[in-house]
């Protein structure tokens, strides 16, 4: 039986850098998911990671829903024709946590490569560290689609308040159908 | 109990079949209980792969208990080298409603939880955790667990749970037990897969 969840690609921040883009992403597959292993450069316990596609920043191109945990308070979302990019779990902070803190998220797009559908993913994540509050002990899961049907050829993913610390890993993978 | 490759993992070594090198995702070991059992462990050097090839892995787990109610499988990684090392979050349904959960520096991770010995027969709990950049030295280890039960009966135990969980160290995993409160009941089972890094 062939393989049907495949590596395509992968980088670790060597350094600093404000995002990580991946181009010319092969439309081969039916489905990608892409897992991240982050940290921001924002001064703070944590910091929202961001997912966009084809380097669109267009305002009110995503909807999302989303549930999640914050240390003792769990609550819905959702974020509805606002921001150019998909919010998703948090990535660790760059002030108060420990340097080998991390946060991770795994992401599913789907039917990525189909221009009669609009692009469409979920993602769970999260970031939890020793830190007894809403900014260390954070985790959601989510959806979103885009308006947009143009096939996904670029990723991007980024912090929400600052950049993103070296050290960061992105690790993208390719699912086939029968 | 510690699980070994058997002689799949025999034939691999050897470069004698038994283990598909194709994709990124990579079936290394599996084990299922042939009667109640105390606890489960799984190691680098009884995988059909050594961990060492792999940035994550994941492990999915079939478990019913011994003890009733909704036991608790506390799992710590190499052999339990640290104590008051693990942090989490949890979100936790039960059908009526649903809270965020956190825990901070205890000795364990949670695998899941299993359907007690109170509950239906033959039910069985379902648990999938990825443990992420497991040799990745500059960072800790984080561990993300998907776990529910509902066996077919009104009860309170009846849950769902997402919990994301971080093991303060940045040690390479080479392996990790699984204790649950009681007993694995005979025909829990364990899966465990490696997805590549490169």
């Amino acid at each position: 039986m062939a393989s049907t969840f495949e590596f395509i690609t992968k980088t670790v921040l060597g350094s600093d850098a404000s995002v990580i883009d991946f181009s010319s992403v092969t439309q081969a597959y039916e489905h990608l998911q892409v897992r991240i292993h982050g940290k921001s450069s924002y001064g703070g316990l944590s910091d929202d990671a961001r997912i966009s596609f084809n380097r669109s920043t267009t305002l009110g191109t995503w909807d999302q829903q989303y549930i999640y945990g914050m240390y003792s308070t769990d609550g819905v979302g959702e974020l509805f024709s606002a921001y150019g990019q998909v919010w998703m779990s948090r990535l660790a902070g760059n002030s108060g946590t420990s340097v080998y803190q991390r946060g991770t998220i795994v992401v599913t797009i789907h039917d990525y490569a189909n221009t009669s559908k609009r692009a469409s993913l979920q993602w769970y994540g999260g970031n939890v560290s020793g830190d007894n509050n809403n900014q260390g002990k954070q985790i959601s899961w989510g959806a979103a689609s885009w308006s947009e049907t143009t096939a996904i050829s670029e990723i991007r993913i980024q912090s929400g308040s600052s950049g993103l610390r070296d050290g960061t890993s992105v690790a993208i993978y390719g699912m086939k159908s029968s | 109990m510690t699980v070994g490759a058997g002689k799949f993992g025999l034939l691999a070594a050897a470069g004698v079949g038994g283990f598909d090198d194709e994709g990124a995702w990579h079936a290394i070991n599996s084990y299922v209980c042939t009667s109640n059992t105390a606890s489960v462990s799984m190691t680098s050097a009884g995988s059909e792969a050594p961990w060492s090839d792999y940035q994550d892995l994941v492990l999915i787990m079939v478990g019913r208990g011994t003890n009733n109610g909704t036991p608790t499988v506390e799992t710590t990684f190499n052999t339990g080298v640290d104590t008051q090392s693990y942090q989490w979050e949890t979100l936790h349904g039960n059908g009526t409603s649903v809270s965020a959960v956190p825990e901070a520096s205890v000795d364990h991770w949670l695998a899941g939880h299993i359907i007690g010995a109170d509950h239906n027969a033959d039910y069985f709990s379902t648990a999938v955790s990825y443990m992420t950049g497991i040799n990745d030295t500059s960072a800790h280890t984080q561990i993300l667990t998907k776990d529910g039960f509902n066996s077919e009966e009104s009860s309170g135990d009846n849950t769902v749970e997402y919990r994301y969980s971080n093991w303060d160290n940045s040690s390479v995993v080479t392996e990790f037990t699984m204790n649950p409160d009681g007993n694995f009941l005979a025909g829990s089972r364990f899966d465990l897969y490696g997805i590549k890094g490169e």
